[in-house]
This record gives C-alpha cells, structure tokens and sequence, in this order.
C-alpha cells in the first residue's frame, strides 16, 4: 500500500518519542501567574473551600466532620485557605501543625482521602476552577495521603 | 487427601469470607475516576493495546473492585472480539479473564488452497495475574517513583486450523499456547494533566498469540515494550496514544507472516465510576499479509467497561 498508510503509525510514534524527550511542552505554559493565581486567588479559593468543607460534613464517608460546627467549619476554612495559598505559590506562609500532627489519631482511610478530594473537586468545578489550576492544587494535596492514613 | 483437603478448603472458604466481609465493611467504589485505567483486549487494566501498573476497578486498598469489558476492532480484513472479567483485591492484586475472538472474514484463502481459513472464528482465552510491587501512580505526586507491578498472562489458543495449516505450510511446531511475563511502570503527572505508562514483556507470542506461540524463525522469549501517554482534559475525559512492539516468530517471507509494531490513538471517557467507554483508531501492521488485500490492518476499536 501507500507510504501514507504510515502516516498514522508515524504520528504516535513521534509524539510517543518527542514527549518522552521533553521536547513537546505536555504542561501548562507558565505565564507570569502563580498557580494560585491560576486557581483565581482568595475570593475564589475561599469560595470553593467553604464550599468543600461543607461537603465534607454532608459526606457519609466523612464521618470525622459529622461532629464539626459551624464555628469549627469556618476556622477549618481560613486554614485551608491558607494552606492552599503557600502550597499554590501565593505567598502565604502555612499557617499551623504539619499534617502528620494536624491529623494525627483521625485514622483516614483512602476512601475518605478520596472523599475529601472528589468533593474537594466538585466544589472547584462549581467555582469554575480551570481542571489544570485543580490538578496543580491537587497534585500539592496527594502525598499528603501518606502523612494522614491510619495515625 | 481427602481428610486434608476439606479442612484445608473450609479454611479456603472461611479466609475468603472474612476477606470478602473486611473489603464489604469497608466500602466500594472509592478510588478516584479514571484510576483503574480501562480495560486491554487481553483483560487486564491498561490503556487499549497496553497493560498498566494501574489495579482493575474502584477498591482501594481495604476495598474489592471488578470490572467486566466488551471490545471490538473491526480491521481492514479481519475482526476482533474480547470479553472478560477483571477483580482488583485491595488494589494490590488484579485477576482477569478476557475470551478473544478473532475471524478471519473474507480473506484471499483460495489462491492457497485453504478455503477452511475463510469466515474462520479463532478463539483464544487469556488468564492473567497482576501484582503492584512499589509506588503508587496517583499519590506519589512529590516523588519521581512510578506504580510498578509485575504480571502473568497465560494464553490459551484454541485454534486447530490457522495454527495447522501454518506447521503444514512452514514444516513448523507452531505451539498453541504460551505464557507472557511484564512488568509494568505507570505515573501520573497530576500537575501536567499526563498519565506515562512503560511496560517490558517477555513474550514468544505471534500476533499476540492469536497465531500462536513459537514458530520456525525463533522459540525464546523476547523483550517486547509496551507504551502509553494519555492526557486529560477532563477528570472524565482523557486522549492519547500508544505503541505496543512486537515481532513474532514467522518472518515467512512468500506468505508475508512478518510482523509491525502496533499503535493506536485513543480518547476514553468516564461518565460515572460504572462505566466507561474507549474509541480508538489502531494499526496492527500486517498479519499474514498473503491471505489479506491489506498489508497493514487498520481499523476502529470500540470497548465499553462496566464496574464498581
């Protein structure tokens, strides 16, 4: 057959390649914005972590957040904000324990890390988050994962 | 025997039940969308053509997932069907079960006086076992170390015509079965939306195994890779593209039995951690290209999953 009849094996080969060499840019153009920028600052991350940590005392998964007040939810709130902020490049300083001793005896299993993070998404995607700016933030929580199971 | 047996089986079934009872405590369906990958034409979790590192299904690690598949690639000149079965136990061991299908439609058989090989419907069966080494794909995110799982696939040809007419033809002891060793790298890239995924077989495999095992132009294992690189764009949408080597063991030049590597590009989507459904455009290169108008076979690949 005709030579063209490669063309399709040549595409996947070359971008196999050429993204295993680096040489096509496969994440997002870094524009002078942080990603905290990128996740659309304090107005929207306050927004969507409200939002989040509502969720998480709806979630039957959750059962940690089944005792949490509103008083509590709006401290949890402002901490997070402020986490997401340094981990995100907002020029926050995190503000208190490290996770291993924030969650320390809450015993979180995999399912509620995932719980925490699908509602944590469900809340971004509300706020119009672009899915690159929550898979920065995301990818910053993930290794958390380690610090927080089963202490 | 038998005195053993039963209590070595009761004790079979009491450690299944309480396994069974731990993951049912424990939940289902709670690892994040996507993250069982889909499933191959040969059942275990990867992208379409290539096996993964990624466990089967929805079950975390204290949860039981699994995972049926339906798929079909219509070729230029022949089609082929798989369905099966996967379980992911703990998302630490994956079983799958996947039957092939593969028909021969209208191939040019006359010219060689094997009309049998005409509309013929080959059927191979693949058993598999996968096991997750070190790493973890998805939360490793501050470490350069992928998901590495290491595997076991076992194929079974039930062919007695295509295999038979080939010795016949070739004065060859083509095998119709074989066994397939990998091992299997896997990491997301979550702050660049990429999934990579590098896998190493050790196969003696002809065509996957759909024309058997072994063959008169080599019968030792050879290293075979397996690539994938799929991008999301959305938590329920990714696109990508896959090469999977092989070369097989007939290089038959009149009955043009060499082989090409594999590619294809795919988008696959996840409507709800039950269901997800892969479109792919693939090309296998040529397989026995004297009995084909094609010397390349190319065609759409369709798979639909179901799960928890």
């Amino acid at each position: 057959m005709l030579k063209s009849d490669y063309s399709l094996r040549r595409m996947v080969a070359s971008a196999l390649l050429l993204s295993s060499l680096g040489l096509i840019p496969t994440g997002a153009v870094h524009a002078a914005g942080s990603d905290w920028e990128a996740l659309g600052g304090r107005d929207v991350v306050t927004t969507f972590t409200t939002d989040a940590v509502n969720r998480w005392r709806k979630n039957p998964v959750l059962v940690q957040f089944a005792q949490t007040d509103d008083a509590k939810a709006a401290r949890l709130v402002v901490f997070l904000v402020e986490q997401f902020c340094a981990e995100t490049g907002g020029g926050c300083t995190y503000p208190g324990k490290n996770m291993t001793e924030a969650h320390a005896g809450m015993n979180i299993t995999t399912a509620q890390f995932n719980a925490l993070a699908e509602d944590l998404q469900f809340a971004m995607d509300a706020a119009n988050v672009p899915f690159r700016a929550q898979n920065k933030l995301l990818a910053k929580l993930a290794p958390m994962l380690k610090d927080m199971k089963g202490r | 025997m038998r005195m053993k047996s039963v209590p070595a089986c009761l004790a079979g079934v009491i450690l299944v039940t309480g396994l069974v009872g731990t993951a049912t405590a424990a939940g289902f369906s709670n690892k994040l969308l996507a993250t069982g990958g889909v499933s191959t034409v040969e059942g275990s979790a990867g992208g379409g053509l290539a096996t993964w590192a990624l466990i089967a299904g929805y079950g975390t690690d204290e949860q039981l997932g699994a995972t049926v598949h339906a798929t079909g690639v219509n070729l230029d000149d022949y089609e082929l069907r798989s369905y099966g079965v996967a379980i992911g136990i703990f998302d630490r061991v994956e079983l799958s079960f996947a039957r092939q299908k593969f028909n021969t439609q209208s191939v040019l058989s006359n010219g060689l006086g094997a009309p049998a090989l005409q509309n013929y419907k080959l059927e191979q069966d693949v058993f598999g076992i996968k096991v997750r080494l070190l790493g973890d794909a998805i939360y490793d995110q501050d470490s350069w170390m992928p998901q590495i799982a290491v595997g076991i696939q076992y194929k079974d040809n039930k062919d007695d015509t295509v295999i038979p007419f080939l010795n016949g033809a070739l004065g060859s002891n083509i095998k119709d079965s074989g066994t397939d060793f990998y091992i299997a790298a896997t990491k997301l890239y979550l702050d660049q939306s990429v999934l990579v995924n590098a896998t190493l077989r050790l196969t003696k495999a002809n065509q996957f195994g759909l024309l058997g095992f072994e063959g008169p132009d080599g019968d030792s294992y050879q290293p075979e890779f397996e690539g994938s690189i799929a991008y999301l764009l959305r938590k329920d949408l990714a696109v990508g593209a896959e090469i999977r080597t092989k070369r097989g063991n007939l290089d038959n030049p009149g009955l043009n039995l060499s082989e090409d590597n594999a590619y294809d590009v795919f988008v696959a989507y996840f409507p709800t951690k039950n269901i997800s459904i892969t479109a792919a455009y693939v090309d296998l290169g040529q397989i026995v290209g004297a009995l084909t108008q094609n010397d390349s076979q190319r065609g759409g690949f369709l798979s639909l999953q179901l799960g928890f």
